[in-house]
């Protein structure tokens, strides 16, 4: 039940991830105005820090879905989800589920770690 | 572990709580115009260098400027018009509300963008440059809440009265 439980909780973090750099693809303009502007700035191309950070998110997603261990993945997720919500507070009506992604990300981050210390392992956790 | 989610969760509703303080301190600016503007087309998009086309008679005049839409909030009458100006060097986007697909203000569809209904949507359909202003004619009561599609955190909202 355990195993199932946390297979339904990467499948739902990693799907939200794999999603958006496939659909920013064939519509950038609908994701890039989640960016924070001085992001924007200072990177200087939009289609470059679109599918860079999309590039980011393929490779958290598949981290959190196919690796023994994702203590890192998960939290690095999560915290990515705080600053969407956080540069985007005025989206609110959009970005609340992005909270609730968060808060799953960091349920899994904190199974992993006490996976992990259960196991005696340090520095990652085996779910 | 506990203590830290406790510590997380309290940081969060401090940090939650504060963000709603501050953006509800700010009380929205309304305008609010008798200037009757029921004429057509319902939209037109233009800049400085050529005007022709843009309405003369509008209702009230929103700027958008790195900071956001000024004011954010207008109260109109129905059939009146509102003018879009772009103030920033960032491209903006006015559309109705929701993100992504801009559909709240009825008949409004970001897919109708380039078809025959582009004129009757409250949707630019493309970023503004500076200097570049759209007008949107509303013909429908109600608020209708909009947003700048390339930059989507920035919004505010259009009152129509009968």
């Amino acid at each position: 039940m355990r195993r199932s439980a946390l297979l339904l909780l990467r499948l739902g973090i990693a799907f939200a991830f794999l999603y958006p750099p496939v659909a920013a693809y064939a519509d950038p303009f609908s994701w890039i105005g989640f960016f924070p502007q001085f992001l924007r700035d200072a990177v200087g191309n939009d289609t470059l820090l679109l599918h860079s950070f999309g590039a980011v998110e393929i490779v958290l997603g598949m981290w959190v879905l196919f690796a023994r261990r994702v203590f890192i993945p998960s939290l690095v997720m999560a915290l990515m989800l705080a600053g969407i919500v956080v540069f985007n507070w005025g989206a609110m009506d959009i970005v609340f589920r992005d909270i609730s992604i968060a808060a799953m990300a960091l349920a899994l981050a904190v199974i992993s770690y006490g996976d992990d210390r259960n196991a005696g392992i340090s520095g990652g956790a085996t779910t | 572990m506990k203590n830290f989610l406790w510590a997380l969760v309290i940081v969060v509703l401090l940090g939650g709580g504060y963000l709603l303080w501050t953006g509800s301190a700010k009380a929205p600016t309304v305008v609010e115009s008798d200037v009757n503007s029921e004429t057509s087309p319902n939209t037109d998009v233009d800049n400085d260098e050529d005007t022709a086309g843009i309405e003369d008679n509008f209702a009230a005049s929103i700027a958008y400027s790195s900071e956001g839409f000024s004011p954010s909030t207008v109260t109109i009458k129905k059939g009146q018009t509102v003018r879009f100006l772009n103030t920033s060097n960032e491209n903006t986007w006015p559309a109705s509300a929701v993100h992504p697909r801009h559909q709240a203000y009825p008949g409004s569809d970001i897919k109708k963008c380039g078809g025959g209904e582009q004129g009757l949507i409250f949707d630019a359909c493309r970023g503004l440059i500076l200097g570049e202003m759209w007008d949107f004619t509303f013909t429908q009561a109600g608020t209708w809440k909009y947003h700048d599609h390339l930059h989507a955190s920035k919004t505010g909202s259009v009152t129509v009265t009968e």
